[in-house]
This record gives structure tokens, sequence and C-alpha cells, in this order.
């Protein structure tokens, strides 16, 4: 626990620059099991500005080498948060685009489909599906080989299915040849 | 009047002859070589496709190495294609002395492919990498 006198000094001071703050470094001979004592000497977390009367911080007690000493860094939650989403976000945001692909192009396949089986079961005439599938005609766009790699790797591993080149061609709104393109620079890396 | 069964065959007529027990339409899309829209269709578990009638001229745009005789024909665990046309209703009869099929007539231009999973293209060329190494 820390003492009332250092959390008031803290709540008054305290709110770092930088995403953790290293405010004390405690040896086991300071600490007990069920209380650690920040030192009174605390010049270094006088640094930075007060977020005003909302004070929301986390605390970090860590041991980092075999010398028994305990080191204690701070930081404001919501800056420790927004790290995190952004590594996050950073991490898998290729993913999600990919993926909302994927239904994308799924929903546009049942849609189609299902107007064929309209027109199979003779609810729409032949005149009536054929324009209907000119308005959901597109435009194959130009993309580079290069453009494939990560997210043909990205689908195949997060969906587990064997798409076939003309399935990521119909995906990608791509030639069938840049996909057989990408295929072999995958190939051969 | 050939029979292909290789990976990469292709056919390309007036008009094809498809059998499938598993087919699927996807939307269609503006071909960049005829510049009009082409109706993309795709075959499962064991399909064929076999050409009904020759272009006139004999001359193939989509691939050059497409086979373009009456009779020729695509047997493939999956084939893609596409044709000028939609693809009209199928009629379903006995392919084989345990199964049927449904049977569908391409109209205008048509081309179709045998094609494979990514996988199995990738690994096999990793294997004809593998076995070039040897030699």
């Amino acid at each position: 626990m820390i003492d009332m006198a250092t959390r008031k000094r803290a709540s008054t001071k305290l709110v770092a620059r930088q995403p953790v703050v290293p405010v004390a470094r405690i040896t086991t001979a300071d600490a007990t099991a069920s209380s650690i004592y920040l030192p009174s000497t605390q010049s270094s977390v006088t640094e930075g500005v007060s977020t005003g009367s909302s004070l929301d911080l986390l605390l970090r007690v860590s041991a980092q080498d075999a010398s028994g000493a305990f080191n204690v860094a701070i930081a404001p939650t919501n800056y420790v948060l927004q790290a995190i989403a952004n590594a996050w976000q950073s991490r898998h945001h290729q993913e999600i685009a990919t993926l909302v692909n994927v239904v994308n192009w799924q929903h546009g396949m049942l849609d189609y489909n299902a107007r064929y089986n309209a027109y199979l079961l003779e609810q729409i005439s032949q005149e009536e599906f054929e324009s209907a599938s000119q308005e959901l005609a597109y435009e194959p766009v130009e993309l580079q080989p290069q453009d494939l790699i990560e997210k043909i790797r990205t689908v195949l591993s997060l969906t587990g299915i064997d798409y076939t080149p003309s399935d990521f061609a119909s995906l990608f709104r791509c030639r069938e040849d840049v996909v057989h393109s990408a295929l072999k620079l995958m190939a051969d890396q | 009047m050939t029979k292909y069964t290789q990976v990469g065959s292709s056919v390309e007529g007036a008009s094809l002859g498809l059998q499938t027990r598993k087919f699927l339409q996807r939307p269609p899309e503006k071909d960049s070589v005829l510049g009009i829209v082409v109706y993309p269709f795709k075959l499962g578990i064991f399909g064929l496709a076999h050409i009904a009638a020759e272009l006139a001229p004999k001359t193939a745009i989509w691939s050059t190495k497409s086979a373009l005789s009456l009779g020729d024909e695509l047997h493939g665990e999956s084939i893609s294609g596409r044709s000028e046309k939609p693809l009209s209703k199928p009629a379903v009869s006995a392919a084989t002395g345990t199964h049927r099929a449904s049977f569908i007539t391409t109209r205008g231009r048509s081309f179709a492919i045998i094609e494979v999973g990514v996988r199995a293209l990738l690994q096999k060329k990793a294997i004809s990498d593998k076995s070039n190494e040897r030699k």
C-alpha cells in the first residue's frame, strides 16, 4: 500500500509526459509483502503536468534484477490504454480490412445467386434477371501482384479456406492473371 | 475431340456444355478484353466443360493455349469460366449410374479453365522447385 501522504503528493504532481515514469527504486529491506512505501525523496515524479481533479493512474512494480530491488513506475491509465489500442490496431487493421472485404464479397455472391435462384424458380423473367445482373456488374481494378500477396496470405491464414485463383480474382475484383503472378511471387519467397 | 485434365487447361467456344453437381454463379464483371459485361461461373465436384459450338473464326481471346475444336472437353475437380450471356436454367438428369447432375449450355462466347486451390498450387511450385534442386 502507498501511504496517503505520498498518494496526495502524487495526485497533485503526477502525470507523465512519457508512457511510464519511474518513481522509485525500493529494496526488499524497504518493502514487505503487505506494504510498499514510496520513499519521500521522489524528485523525479514532480515532472509533468496535472490532469486536474480527475486522477487515474497505473502503478507498475517490477523486479528486474536479482538484487532484490523493486522498480516502481507510474503512468496515466488512459495513456497506457491508448498505447495498447494503437499497437493492437496497427497489428490487426489490415486483417480486419481484408476480412470485411471477404464478408462484402460473400454478401454480393449470396445476393447474386439469390437472384439467379429467383430466375430458376420463375419468380422473375430472364430479362429481369439480366437487367438486375447488369446492375451488379463491376469493372476489374488494376492491381499489382505485390499488392495482393499480404492480402492472400491473410485470407488463407484467417479463414483456412482453400480458395482458388478465380475466387481471389473475384474477391479482390482484379484480373486472374494478376492473382497468378502474386501466387508465383509467394511461391518464390 | 480431346479430353484435358491438367490444371490450367482451358477451352473456348461460341457455346460450352457444362456438367456439374456443384454450381456457383459469380456477379458479372466488365471484361477487359471484350469490353462488355461477362458472367463468371464456377463448377465444383468433378465438373465437365466441352465445346458445344466452335468459334468462327477459331481464335482464342482469353488464353492462347485454349482448345478450340468441337467436342474438346475439360474434366476437373474445379472449373471456372465466363460467358457472354447469363447462364440459362440447368437441366437435371442422370450423369453416371448413381448420380444426377446439372447440365447447362452457355450462350455466347464462353471460356472455361481447370483450376485447383491456392494451397495446392503453392505446394506444387515448392515441390517442383525441390525436384529441380536435386537435378
